[in-house]
């Protein structure tokens, strides 16, 4: 029906002046699409009667001539609309607010939504489409820090979340995932070390601070991983080992 | 089909910049152009001429105070023009519905504007008599039979005036001529 109903307005619209001028009849034209000739009819009809009423719709002249001089003074009396562009830089003091309140929801919403993106992060795991991103702003939080102290207390920190995503991909079963993450986990290790001899030059008390909350931090989470291993499916059993012995390495000094 | 009142695309550019630079007499040769197609679709959706006469000015008023935020992009300056002419239509309806009489910011007609009593009663009978018929049609065939058959826009043209493809212009043309049709069998 759409289809044919094109058809038809095609036709009109290629036939219709060469009907009004007089150089083709109606019936000729309907010989030429003789398939379509009864639908054709009466939409050649109303289409004629209304070019033909179309004087009856013309303006006065006499009206546009006025109305054009009456316009152009008119015009004087309306000011046109200020462009969008130049609205950005009104600044009558009801523009400055409003746009200084707007500016400060857009910043409150930047922030709001990326604080919900930087906690959703946190609790991403390996292969997890956020994951890169909590990798990101720890890299991020080392690059903005000088202190080897606080970069040694980070690194515990991170090793703590390696541990922790191990224990979590575990329980989940994806397997596959934990020896890329003790690969990280035994890096953040001897990053917190490689910081806490450099800091024992300078400051061998608080190395040594650092050094025992390494060890206790790495302590509780190998006790956690033993418990773990113990019950767990025996595919899980190279990954989690390969761990602990990541995890209890800082800690044979200490007789674990 | 043949197009009327409907000036090369580039004489409307340098016009409509200098329009929209505030320049009166730039805006008054656009009207001087366009006032008949915007009258016409007026009138063919207005039982007095008399209003359609108002509406037709209040249009281009309405056109002058978003000048400077129209920008060609593919939309002619008629079809804009005959955008802003649609909504004051359907304006006028909803104050009609509701009662209102039609409010102008203009000046009351002057006397060289009023027609003469020949020429008021036998275009008035007639254009009547037409709106009469064409008032029986919806609103979308309606325009859609002024805007192509009356103003002569082509379906390309008619679409950027009612926002929609030009597929469904041919479709709806087709369906609002059946209509017409069938009210002139009456």
């Amino acid at each position: 029906m759409d289809k044919q109903a094109r058809k038809i307005a095609s036709i009109i619209e290629a036939s219709l002046p060469a009907l009004e001028s007089g150089q083709e009849t109606l019936d000729s034209i309907l010989a030429r699409h003789s398939d379509l000739s009864e639908a054709l009819r009466p939409q050649l009809e109303a289409a004629l009667w209304l070019r033909r009423s179309r004087p009856q719709l013309e303006a006065r002249p006499a009206y546009l001539q006025a109305s054009r001089r009456r316009l152009v003074t008119e015009l004087g009396r309306a000011p046109q609309a200020i462009p969008a562009r130049q609205r950005w830089f009104d600044t009558s003091p009801r523009s400055l607010a409003l746009e200084f309140v707007t500016l400060a929801m857009l910043i409150v919403t930047i922030l709001a939504v990326g604080n919900n993106i930087r906690l959703a992060s946190r609790l991403a795991l390996p292969n997890e489409p956020l994951y890169p991103l909590k990798l990101a702003l720890e890299n991020l939080e080392l690059a903005f820090n000088t202190d080897p102290a606080r970069e040694a207390s980070l690194y515990t920190e991170f090793s703590r979340r390696r541990t922790s995503e191990v224990v979590e991909l575990v329980l989940i079963g994806k397997y596959e995932q934990v020896p890329a993450t003790a690969a990280r986990l035994d890096e953040h290790i001897q990053q917190a070390q490689a910081n806490m001899d450099t800091l024992a030059l300078s400051d061998p008390a608080q190395a040594a601070r650092l050094e025992t909350a390494l060890q206790d931090n790495l302590a509780n989470e190998a006790f956690i991983l033993q418990v773990l291993l113990e019950t767990s499916p025996a595919e899980a059993a190279p990954g989690l080992q390969q761990v602990l012995e990541i995890a209890t390495r800082p800690l044979a000094g200490i007789g674990y | 089909m043949d197009r009327v009142d409907l000036p090369g695309q580039s004489d409307d550019i340098s016009l409509l910049k200098s329009a929209q630079a505030g320049n009166a007499e730039a805006f008054g040769a656009l009207y001087e152009r366009y006032a008949p197609a915007v009258f016409r679709y007026l009138a063919a959706h207005l039982s007095s001429g008399l209003d359609a006469e108002d509406l037709t000015t209040d249009v281009f008023l309405r056109a002058w105070q978003s000048l400077p935020n129209y920008h060609e992009r593919g939309v002619p300056f008629l079809a804009f023009l005959l955008r802003i002419a649609r909504n004051a239509v359907i304006d006028q309806y909803r104050r009609n519905r509701s009662g209102q009489s039609y409010p102008t910011d203009l000046e009351p007609t002057l006397e060289d504007e009023a027609p003469g009593p020949a020429e008021s009663l036998v275009q008035q009978l007639e254009r009547q008599e037409m709106a009469q018929v064409l008032a029986r049609l919806n609103e979308d065939y309606r325009t859609v039979l002024v805007l192509r058959f009356i103003n002569g826009l082509s379906p390309q043209e008619t679409a950027q005036v009612m926002k929609r493809s030009a597929g469904a212009v041919r479709v709806l043309q087709h369906r609002a001529l059946s209509a017409l049709r069938r009210l002139l069998e009456l």
